[in-house]
């Protein structure tokens, strides 16, 4: 994260934390309050967590500009794996509607385990479909929980 | 006294039913299992189970999740002594000693020094919590809302400023907490605050989401993204399980010692497991006759911080149970679980359900039985856990993280909220912020808003209130030196642990 001897994520990260106070600020802002409240009201504690906000980004860019901030460990960082496991969650959050449960966390855990490197599909794929399986089978009938069936509409 | 030993046969009465055994025993292995298992802490378990356990009866539920808290302590020096790697961030001095003596051919002394010292100091922790908390409640019934805000306050600052290497990060983890805590409607105006216009935001962020997506999706990014950290060599048990003479006479007293540091580090809102866990392998250090030992495998290394880090999860309980004070992200959990069955821990949840308080205590002491016997003659069988590979075992927690979000609200909304949280948790972890403190200020935020409203109004909008309170000062005072004490605290804890 080191470039050209200022840690860039570092300062980057201050000035992003610099400008969600500044939003809260704005957001604080537009909240509603009733005269009868107008002392202590609903806008008095954001407006304290936006001030804080801002001052702790400030001051967090401002130490690792300086150095004496403790830049934290350096890895090598790999993509692939964070987009392959987010695309996962969202592929899940798409298809659990209409695909079920029990298919769609197939698809999840498939989708993890190729994120963090396995190759094996169709073995963590029917691993995936029987832990689904158990899961929904446990929560649905063992808790009462509401989970979407899918085209398994006979279960039901 | 005599109070607290009668309120404490009424718990045994309560605790020792077969339903409320059953969910201890429950709660236990569970957490034996989610300590071993790298990636899964309690927080992250009790969270994920939060929406499961919503219909059940509250005792039960309360005594699994305490029966889980204790269990991950025990389970997680089983990894860090054959890992390398810290199951929970209070064995991170297990994960260096214990380890050494793994490497060393004594696994089995290490796994057994662990066992016995969690015992010890979850029963000398039980039992102290069993008499102090009655005084707790004393205290607690002194205090107004001022006095509540202030010590929100110092809990925040502790919490921050003694976790963790840097009290900017601390604070900055807290004020995100805090922040997401502001969505929704403001409880005392029926203000919507920060709903961007989302219906699906008017009820806040639920901490299960919060939780989930920094502990489970965060982590899960973030190793996944470094494949050197994705592999680890597991040493296999060697030795007697049973600690010889020697090593006995070597272990008693680091116990003894490890309970004294941890118990109060957790009662005083002081935060977490970790600190208490440093000084005690400092202390051990110090005092041995063998210093050269330490970092090569010294039996007094895991014994001491060993019991330290459990009797600081029973510390932890008092404040928890007596003050409605979270001082450590599973607390913080438990907070909120309270919440759902709209419970209010304090002097009322004492008085108008003492069977739930006093069987949940009660059920401590059988829970550290259980994990004895779980833990020491049974360790072979959980060691196996380690072997799952990582990618069936990442796949798992999210399976599991999803199917615990979106029965939250049976809506996918939160899937997308659980995604934003994890990329929040994985830079978190990639910049090197504490996350507890983010779950503390999340939970507590909104509580500390509420009691400085609640004093204010009293007070007809004068903030000396906070000042002219006595005990309220006290706690400002503490929380502002707690600000500049830190310093002090790691460099002194920095050059004696790093040697």
């Amino acid at each position: 994260m080191n470039t050209g001897g200022k840690p860039l994520g570092e300062l980057v990260l201050g000035f992003a934390l610099v400008l969600l106070g500044i939003l809260i600020l704005a957001g604080t802002l537009s909240i509603a309050v009733t005269p009868a409240y107008s002392r202590v009201g609903p806008r008095a504690f954001p407006f304290a967590v936006a001030a804080g906000m801002i001052a702790l980004g400030f001051f967090y860019a401002l130490e690792s500009w300086k150095g004496t901030q403790t830049p934290a460990e350096d890895h090598a960082v790999n993509f692939w794996p964070i987009v392959l496991i987010s695309g996962a969650l969202i592929v899940d959050a798409v298809l659990m509607p209409t695909l079920g449960f029990i298919l769609s966390s197939t698809i999840l855990f498939v989708l993890v385990a190729a994120g963090f490197g396995s190759r094996r599909y169709l073995h963590d794929g029917l691993i995936g479909l029987a832990l689904s399986a158990v899961a929904y089978v446990t929560f649905v009938y063992g808790l009462g929980l509401r989970l979407p069936t899918g085209p398994f509409t006979s279960w039901s | 006294m005599t109070s607290a030993l009668e309120n404490l046969a009424t718990g045994f009465a309560t605790a020792l039913t077969l339903t409320n055994l059953l969910w201890s025993l429950l709660g236990v292995t569970l957490g034996t299992v989610i300590g071993i298992l790298p990636g899964i802490g309690p927080a992250l378990t009790i969270a994920l189970l939060l929406p499961l356990t919503s219909h059940l009866d509250p005792t039960g539920a309360f005594i699994m999740f305490a029966g889980l808290y204790y269990g991950a302590m025990y389970g997680s020096s089983t990894t860090s002594i054959l890992l390398n790697t810290p199951g929970e961030s209070g064995s991170i001095i297990t994960a260096v000693e214990g380890n050494q003596m793994a490497k060393r051919g004594r696994g089995a002394a290490a796994l057994a020094t662990a066992a016995i010292g969690s015992f010890v100091a979850g029963t000398i922790g039980t039992i102290l919590l069993t008499f102090l908390a009655p005084l707790a409640i004393k205290l607690a019934l002194k205090f107004g809302p001022a006095e509540y805000f202030s010590l929100m306050v110092l809990a925040f600052m502790t919490v921050t400023g003694l976790l963790g290497e840097s009290r900017v990060r601390g604070l900055i983890s807290l004020f995100i907490g805090l922040a997401v805590g502001l969505v929704g409607i403001d409880t005392l105006t029926g203000q919507a605050r920060f709903s961007f216009g989302m219906p699906q935001l008017l009820d806040g962020i639920d901490i299960v989401v919060v939780a989930v997506g920094l502990f489970a999706v965060g982590e899960a990014l973030y190793i996944a993204s470094r494949p050197a950290l994705a592999s680890a060599k597991i040493e296999a048990v060697k030795g007697s399980l049973w600690m010889s003479r020697e090593d006995w006479r070597r272990s008693w007293r680091p116990w003894l010692r490890g309970t004294a540091l941890g118990f109060p580090f957790g009662a005083l809102p002081a935060g977490g497991t970790e600190i208490p866990t440093f000084l005690s392998y400092t202390l051990e250090k110090k005092l041995s006759r063998r210093p050269e030992e330490f970092g090569r495998g010294a039996i007094e290394g895991v014994a001491g911080p060993e019991a330290a880090n459990n009797a600081a999860v029973a510390g932890v309980l008092v404040p928890l149970l007596t003050l409605g004070l979270p001082t450590s992200a599973t607390a913080a959990i438990m907070l909120a679980a309270f919440q759902q069955y709209g419970l209010h821990p304090g002097p009322l949840l004492f008085s108008g359900q003492s069977q739930l308080v006093w069987g949940l205590i009660a059920s401590l002491y059988i829970g550290n039985a259980m994990l004895l016997v779980l833990n020491l003659p049974l360790v072979g069988l959980w060691v196996r856990l380690l072997s799952i590979p990582a990618p069936l075992l990442y796949g798992g927690i999210l399976v599991f993280s999803t199917l615990g979000v979106y029965s939250l609200n049976y809506s996918t909304f939160d899937i997308y909220l659980l995604l934003i949280l994890g990329w929040i948790g994985f830079l978190m972890r990639h910049f090197g912020f504490p996350v507890a403190p983010c779950i503390i200020g999340l939970i507590l935020g909104p509580l500390a808003e509420q009691q400085l409203r609640r004093a204010l109004t009293i007070s007809q909008g004068d903030f000396s209130v906070l000042i002219t309170h006595p005990i309220s000062l006290a706690f400002l005072l503490a929380a502002l030196a707690i600000i500049f004490a830190p310093f002090m605290m790691r460099r002194f804890l920095g050059v004696s642990a790093v040697q």
